[in-house]
């Protein structure tokens, strides 16, 4: 009967001591299971929320984008904060790596001519600071990339029309022309007002006014999207122009009105650059960031990988939980199979005493001793794979249910600006699914694997220090 | 030459604060082909001289010859794989294994040709001491205690060892199945010429030996009749 008959036999034949170390080692592959599988979904939550969210920062003019009369800045040094942001973008977007980008001009010294047959629906007129017209840098709408609008009819506006600042519009198909949907080649008023406070009257009074047509291009509708609603006040607009546009209207203001008397604001919104796979964020974020730290005016930068490891925190922390759990398992399973398996040989002591006087060779016995254990334990193992996922799963979403609601009040603050944090913190759950894989399995076999086989050096300790004639000759 | 040669064997036992000489130079040499027993008063040193030479301990000083080679040079374990059959008195059998399983251990672990079909090989042996197919496939806790001598007898000769070893073989036996004990020793030697060292009590047994060896405790050596 050669090694692997003997291992056989003693396994089938010494049911009781083959069952409590499968019992044992079930339980504790149970345990291992469950949190290897809760640490993977960590790790692949982060990879999935990224990549749905996708790669994106924002990067934010403190000044800028709250506009300098609120500021009460000069103009030149406005200006040129307005100049190094637009710089500042400039050199990150033509970056490599990079899907699309876009920042936008606002400026809110421009209106509908009264008295056109228009009608806004009311619950998005002037989305933006009561800037009515919404520039884009790139003729690529960042809007409809990011799936907020979806374009309808008509044209983009071309190359040209971006650089000269043509009065042209991509208009949302809500607005309403003498009674039906805008459509292209329709044609818009807007005017320039320069009012100036009259303290006889006490009222303002309109001394300078200019009249500007813009012909819609292109259509586009708003779309049912779940991150429609993500960036709501900035996405649902009713009118975009290029951003030469804003910048051409806002200098005719400009020479219309006297500085002293500046009543409206020029303003840049948060300028937003995407990578065309969430790979490239971090070195992205790490340019932006070593950008803006040595510049003299205030820039933050936002970036979605800040976002979702703040949103998975929970997770996070249930991974670095279930980490410890795992490491604990590990040794506890080693002196608890460990003593079960010492607790047996002790037992065997006489059989080890007669495979000695039959000149066995040590190695045989140990290794005999070896893949018992590990045999037993290992088929242990493979039944906890199952049973631990199923475990898993229940465990987990409970436990991640619970966190998610109470650090919810923390991510509302941090979240309002960028990104909705209860449709995020849906899809926290949504995307924590624990699934077993490959990965998962072979990491268990692997831990349980060297587990086992570190507690047979109880047994093998104990065999070591057997002396067959004490056994046997008595 | 002899098979296995005993020269000069010294050994003692920690007793208290000293040592106590169980062997006091002790020599011996056995041939196969004959049947030996020792007798002795309890506790003179015949279990101790038997665990010598079947190298589950080690000597003082002195040396043991298996064909003319020291066993510290072929080595305890491998002497004990190839070499050596031991029976116990208490046959020391593998509880959870059946009678055939416990002959079949032993011819997997020596290196000796063991003949091609192990388990008809095995199951001719038991045949040979008296067991039959059925008991033979029987657990050995539920065979009498001579069965499960002669399986262990069985189990000694299934290496192919040149030499038996059996210390009391037949103390826990009635007379009656003593009686066939020793004349499957008997035969051991004189048909298959074994050499057959076996340590006992009774006059009787040694009366059916080829040479009786005594060992006296007052002169820790052996006297041949
Ligand atoms: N491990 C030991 N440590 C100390 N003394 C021992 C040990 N084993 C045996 N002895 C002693 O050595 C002596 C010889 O023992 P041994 O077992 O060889 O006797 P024996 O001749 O086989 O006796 P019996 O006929 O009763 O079996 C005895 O006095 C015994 O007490
Ligand atoms: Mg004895």
């Amino acid at each position: 009967m050669n090694l692997i008959k003997r291992v056989f036999v003693s396994i089938t034949r010494r049911k009781v001591a083959s069952l409590v170390i499968l019992l044992v080692a079930f339980l504790m592959g149970n345990v291992m299971a469950v949190s290897i599988s809760i640490q993977q979904s960590g790790q692949n939550i982060e990879r999935n929320l990224l990549e749905r969210i996708g790669g994106k920062i924002v990067l934010t003019g403190a000044n800028i984008s709250a506009s300098r009369n609120v500021l009460s800045l000069d103009e030149t040094s406005y200006n040129l904060q307005m100049n190094r942001f637009m710089e500042i973008y400039d050199y990150l977007a033509s970056k490599n790596n990079i899907a699309y980008a876009d920042y936008s001009l606002h400026f809110d010294g421009i209106d509908l001519v009264e008295g056109q047959n228009i009608e806004l629906d009311e619950s998005v007129q002037y989305p933006n600071g009561y800037s009515i017209l919404h520039g884009i840098e790139n003729r690529e709408l960042i809007d409809e990339k990011e799936r907020y609008i979806q374009f309808t009819n008509g044209e983009k506006f071309t190359e040209e029309q971006m650089k000269n600042g043509d009065n042209v519009l991509i208009v949302n198909e809500a607005v309403f022309i003498d009674g039906r949907p805008v459509k292209p080649n329709d044609v818009i008023e807007f005017e320039i007002k320069i009012e100036e406070y009259d303290p006889e009257t006490n009222k303002f009074i309109i001394t300078d006014k200019e009249t500007f047509s813009y012909r819609v291009v292109g259509t586009f509708q708003v779309i049912d999207n779940k991150f429609s609603d993500v960036k709501n006040s900035n996405n649902i607009q009713m009118f975009y122009t290029p951003n030469q546009n804003i910048k051409n209207i806002y200098h005719k203001y400009s020479e219309m009105s006297s500085n002293e008397r500046f009543q409206s604001k020029y303003w840049i919104d948060s300028a937003t650059i995407v990578v065309s796979s969430s790979e490239y964020l971090f070195q992205l974020s790490e340019s932006a960031n070593s950008i803006v730290e040595e510049e003299n005016y205030p820039i933050t930068v936002t970036s979605t990988l800040d976002t979702v490891e703040k949103l998975i925190s929970p997770v996070k922390s249930i991974s670095a939980i279930s980490q410890n759990i795992l490491l604990f398992s590990m040794i506890a399973m080693t002196i608890i199979l460990g003593l079960v398996s010492f607790y047996f040989i002790r037992d065997r002591k006489k059989e080890i005493g007669i495979y000695m006087s039959l000149g066995i060779r040590k190695s045989h016995l140990m290794l005999q001793i070896i893949l018992e254990s590990v045999l037993t334990g290992m088929a242990a193992i493979f039944l906890s794979i199952g049973s631990g996922w199923l475990i898993s799963q229940q465990y987990s979403s409970s436990l991640l249910k619970n966190s998610l609601e109470v650090e919810e009040s923390e991510y509302e603050e941090y979240m309002t600006d960028t990104l909705n944090y209860e449709l995020l913190a849906q899809d926290v759950t949504d995307n924590y699914k624990i699934t077993i894989t490959f990965e998962d399995v072979s990491i268990l076999i692997i831990l349980s694997f060297s587990t086992i086989l570190l507690s047979t050096a109880f047994p093998l300790f104990y065999i070591m220090r057997l002396d067959p004639k004490e056994i046997l000759l008595e | 030459m002899s098979i296995l040669e005993v020269k000069d064997i010294y050994f003692t036992y920690p007793d208290g604060d000293h040592r106590k000489t169980i062997l006091n130079h002790v020599s011996a040499s056995f041939d196969c082909g004959k049947f030996y027993t020792i007798l002795g008063s309890s506790g003179c040193g015949k279990t101790t001289f038997l665990s010598l030479i079947s190298a589950l301990d080690k000597a003082e000083s002195g040396d043991i010859y298996y064909n003319g080679i020291n066993i510290k040079d072929i080595g305890f374990e491998k002497y004990r794989r190839n070499h050596v059959g031991i029976v116990f008195q208490n046959y020391n059998l593998i509880t959870y294994m059946t009678a055939l399983e416990n002959v079949r251990i032993a011819m997997g672990i020596t290196e000796n040709d063991v003949g091609g079909d192990i388990s008809s090989t095995a199951l001719e042996l038991l045949e040979k001491v008296g067991i039959d197919r059925t008991k033979a496939d029987r657990r050995v806790t539920k065979l009498s205690g001579g069965e499960q001598q002669r399986v262990a007898i069985a189990r000694a000769l299934s290496t192919n060892a040149d030499i038996i070893l059996a210390d009391e073989p037949t103390g826990n036996l009635d007379k009656k199945t003593g009686r066939g004990i020793v004349d499957i020793f008997k035969n051991l030697a004189h048909d298959l010429n074994k050499c057959v060292i076996v340590v006992t009590h009774s006059e009787e047994v040694a009366r059916e030996s080829d040479e009786i060896l005594r060992l006296y405790s007052h002169t820790q050596s052996f006297n041949f009749e």
